[in-house]
């Protein structure tokens, strides 16, 4: 049978339901969700929490390029009376607020989650009241929101840990398709048959009914479960979840009692593999078919009309449609919910950021600061809106809502105010832009890929990549004398990046030698970049540092064209040289020199290092002695 | 534009372990002079709810606080904007720093994500008790002072030392390991989410009425010892202990020493006695020194190595061989 109905993998279906009726896991984290299966569990998650609740649903969407005020309230220019007046809406995280409403926040990728909505995310996901201070509005309300968000596991590692622990109920959604579900989905899809919201099963609507009422009590043999299957982590949060997740379970089987079974129910709706079970047997069940596919109980909802009964698994009723057909909770236990095996994603777990490597900045939920204060020209993206004091820079929108907000009051007392309405503009409306700031910091590197045989060039460059990493600088790498396809090798190539994280900078990193050695030209590309950033009129650099490895052995000289053969000798090592000489003449620059220490022409090295003005520092001396006789 | 939808929050009495937290919480509530406290620790750890009940318990209240989502209008004041919008009228909005020196207290969550702005204005207020209010033909100046409550989670960044000594006392909160404690959090977690479905379905919650009673037993405790505070002596050997405390630690500036003397004064109160012995001085030394080490370093994590227990250790013995 499909794996799916409706577009929704058949797994879900039960664990969204638990979070309809469970407002602690309202906070939902579907791994590798496509677009199609985010629309489809938010459609069904829809139609769930208003029967759950009976309050409207509201849906909205958080993306990566919202602001604080887009997310909680901001002034709106309106026309009342022939009149410009101003009003206040609720942004997607304060739409709370409204006891009638429910909303249903979603995030189509976390990883890529605007800064302001992670905030407000931290803010708000389990916390037992909400608070806004914004623009003059001071609320207080329960937040309940409930929040679906979706995030690949290999992008797990861009997301705040702080933030992801929010997440009470993390769910697989990958699903490898079997081709009859692929022709399904593509009829659906792409060859015009009307599309139809995903439609709750005649179970699950019974089931939802009836669980609202229904109050298990927890067995302490289930606590104990708990403790035993939940993954061991620095936050308690993981054993609650679990528990409330078995707890729901237990709701949906109209069971009076929370069990042990309910646990490992639940276990194995997010993917945590039970205490002492057998990969190998549940490889074995996986060929086991029909599992998922019971049909309801036909006796009124069945086992939610006798909790606890003996009668409780009892199967009956007639053979209904492909729509009846469902993953079966309020059965047998062991057979209600999908087998562990089933869970594509069982194997990475639900908790893969305790394993994923951080790809992220150190402080990620963090407004960067600003170091230094007589920056004249804003670079960085605007990220929200604050009181001006001149006219630099200005927000002009938020000007004119300003001014907008006092129009009235000023109508009323000002003298000489125009006819016909309008606003005027006085110096306490002026709002200029918040913006994130340009790196002002730098870190060139100049590289040169054929000193770096035979000996461990990292460990000496190691604490300048962590000092560019801590002072959030930008990093210009120039590469000399590296192999790359499309690329001449009497050339240097050149990278530059925002920051440290960006990913092409540790492909580029790793290189192998070409033949070639354009240090010159190398030094050149550095040059341009450390003048471009310390000296164009535009530039937010401050200070920059220049790491250099090289021996010092160039042999292209800087006017080599690509395609000319070029002299090998002297020529390239005075070039590279007289630019150093031209670096060393830039102010505010902190150059240092890694010595690979050859065996031939070691002079070359201390010949640049005085050239460019640099701190000489050993390289292979500057290993850790693992070779060095210990021997007192 | 005010609403305040009152929510439910877990009785205080209810919270399993987390004993330097409440600690904390209360040592500042009966020694008010103490000026607050950082409350440092791991996620999930109940940090937020522990305040919250804390100043429910005592208040009947929830606390002033400042979100991360503020903006100095709301910090500093200004005038109410739907008056101003729908009847052209000025009327004062106290910010967020008068409301808390009125009620004596501000708590910030996730204190380390506010944005610098926002830090500064809280620091001018704090470090000089005066909150100048100049906005839009507004020109007041309004005596402010209250203690500071935070709670951070470390792996997000810390805070500037300006910040961090502005906060009287400082504890770190770590999830609890033993079996035994756990399953007292999942039972209390799983009763408090009954006890809130059954208030939502107009039943009586008897876990929420019998949390109410102990909190008001423990509330009127705190407030005959807040009361009781100026009678508790702090003889030299205990003052003394305190300086030599502050100094074997580096602390930073000289708050450390009465701050911690401070705390030691009300945890004597706490318990009952008549004077401050070197145990209260031990027992609060580190909540008091924690963050105003100097690190020689910048990393701002305001460590305490098991080395340190080991030196107060120490200092206890001498201090009572020297008695």
């Amino acid at each position: 049978m499909p794996e799916w109905r409706d577009g929704l993998p058949r797994r879900l279906e039960p664990a969204l339901l638990a979070a309809a009726i469970t407002p602690g896991l309202r906070s939902i984290l579907l791994f590798g969700a496509n677009r199609m299966i985010l629309d489809t569990a938010t459609s069904a998650l829809e139609q769930m929490l208003k029967r759950a609740t009976g309050r409207d649903v509201v849906s909205g969407y958080l993306g990566s390029g919202q602001q604080e005020d887009d997310l909680w309230i901001r002034p709106y220019l309106s026309s009342r009376d022939g009149r410009l007046s101003v009003e206040f809406r609720h942004g997607a995280l304060s739409r709370g607020i409204d006891e009638t409403q429910l909303p249903l926040l979603v995030i189509p990728d976390l990883a890529e989650l605007s800064l302001a909505a992670a905030r407000g995310a931290v803010a708000l996901i389990g916390a037992s009241v909400a608070h806004l201070e914004r623009h003059g509005a001071s609320l207080r309300w329960p937040p309940d929101a409930c929040w679906l968000a979706a995030c690949d596991r290999a992008a797990i590692g861009k997301v705040s840990p702080h933030l992801l622990d929010r997440f009470a109920l993390r769910l697989d959604a990958e699903l490898a398709l079997s081709p009859q579900d692929r022709v399904a989905d593509m009829r659906r899809w792409a060859l015009g048959e009307p599309e139809r919201p995903h439609l709750l099963s005649e179970w699950a609507t019974r089931s939802l009914s009836a669980a609202v009422a229904v109050r298990p009590e927890v067995l302490p043999e289930a606590l104990e479960r708990v403790a035993a299957v939940a993954v061991p982590g620095d936050s308690p949060r993981r054993e609650i979840a679990l528990a409330r997740l078995a707890a729901a379970c237990a709701r949906l089987e109209g069971s009076g009692s929370v069990g042990q079974q309910h646990v490992d129910q639940a276990a194995g709706l997010i993917g945590l593999r039970l205490p002492g079970s057998d990969p190998d047997r549940e490889e074995t069940e996986t060929a086991k078919p029909e599992v998922t596919d019971q049909r309801p109980p036909a006796t009124g909802g069945g086992s939610i009309n006798h909790p606890a009964g003996p009668e409780h698994g009892k199967e009956e009723g007639e053979e209904e449609g492909e729509a009846n057909r469902h993953v079966a909770i309020s059965a047998d236990p062991p057979r209600s919910l999908p087998e562990q095996a089933e869970l594509p994603g069982q194997l990475a777990g639900p908790y893969p950021e305790d394993h994923a490597v951080a790809d992220r900045d150190m402080t990620s939920l963090r407004d960067v600061p600003a170091r230094f204060h007589a920056v004249t020209v804003p670079r960085g993206p605007i990220i929200g809106v604050r009181q001006a004091a001149d006219v630099h820079d200005l927000a002009l929108l938020s000007t004119v809502l300003t001014a907008a907000i006092w129009a009235p009051y000023r109508r009323l007392h000002a003298t000489g105010w125009p006819d016909g309405g309008g606003i005027r503009l006085l110096p306490a409306d002026l709002r200029g832009y918040r913006r994130a700031p340009a790196p002002e910091r730098l870190l060139a590197l100049v590289i040169d890929y054929t000193c770096l045989d035979g000996w461990d060039w990292t460990a000496p460059l190691l604490p300048y990549l962590h000092q560019a990493y801590v002072e959030r600088a930008g990093i210009v790498l120039v590469r000399v004398g590296a192999k790359s396809s499309g690329t001449d090798e009497k050339r240097a190539d050149r990278l530059i990046t925002r920051n440290l994280l960006d990913p092409r900078l540790d492909a580029r990193l790793d290189a192998v030698p070409a033949r070639a050695t354009p240090l010159a030209h190398g030094l050149f590309l550095a040059l341009q970049s450390l003048k471009h950033g310390l000296q164009h009129g535009a530039g937010n650099v401050r200070t920059a540092r220049l790491v250099v490895i090289t021996d010092g052995r160039g042999n292209v000289p800087l006017g080599s064209e690509p395609t000319a053969a070029t002299t090998v000798g002297r020529i390239g090592v005075e070039d590279a040289l007289k630019v150093a000489a031209d670096i060393r003449a830039i102010a505010a620059i902190e150059t240092i020199l890694i010595d690979p220490e050859p065996d031939v022409y070691p002079e070359l090295v201390s010949e640049l290092a005085r050239a460019l003005g640099a701190e000489r520092i050993p390289g292979r001396s500057s290993r850790p002695a693992v070779e060095t006789d210990t021997t007192p | 534009m005010t609403t305040q939808i009152a929510p439910t929050i877990l009785p205080y009495s209810l919270i399993v372990g987390q004993e330097k937290l409440k600690l904390a919480l209360e040592l500042t509530y009966v020694a008010p002079r103490i000026g607050g406290v950082l409350i440092s620790g791991q996620r999930g750890t109940g940090k937020s709810t522990a305040v919250r009940s804390f100043s429910r318990m005592l208040h009947n209240s929830l606390p002033v606080t400042l979100p991360i989502n503020a903006t100095d209008d709301r910090v500093v004041g200004g005038w109410r904007i739907d008056e101003l919008m729908s009847n052209s009228t000025l009327v004062p909005q106290p910010g967020l720093l008068q409301q808390a020196s009125d009620k004596g207290l501000l708590y910030i969550d996730e204190v380390n994500l506010l944005e610098d702005h926002i830090v500064n204005l809280i620091l001018d207020a704090a470090s000089s008790g005066q909150l100048p209010v100049e906005r839009e033909g507004m020109d007041n100046k309004v005596e402010v002072s209250f203690a500071l409550v935070g709670t951070m989670n470390p792996e997000e960044g810390y805070l500037r030392h300006q910040l961090l000594d502005r906060f009287g006392l400082m504890v770190d909160v770590t999830a609890l390991t033993s079996l035994e404690q756990r399953r007292q959090i999942l039972e209390t977690v799983l009763a408090f989410d009954d006890a809130l479905a059954r208030q939502d379905a107009g039943e009586q919650a008897e876990l929420l009425r019998k949390g109410r009673l102990e909190d008001e037993q423990r509330a009127s405790e705190l407030r005959a010892a807040r009361s009781r505070l100026h009678t508790v002596r702090v003889p030299d050997p205990a003052a003394e202990l305190c300086v030599r405390i502050a100094d074997r630690f580096r602390a930073v500036g000289h708050r450390g020493d009465y701050v911690m003397a401070l705390a030691a004064r009300a945890y004597a109160t706490l318990e009952g006695r008549t004077e401050v012995t070197a145990g209260q001085v031990i027992a609060v030394a580190r909540m008091a020194l924690q963050h105003r080490r100097a690190s020689g370093d910048d990393s701002d994590q305001m460590l305490w190595p098991d080395e340190n227990d080991t030196v107060l250790a120490e200092m206890f013995s001498e201090s009572k061989d020297d008695a």
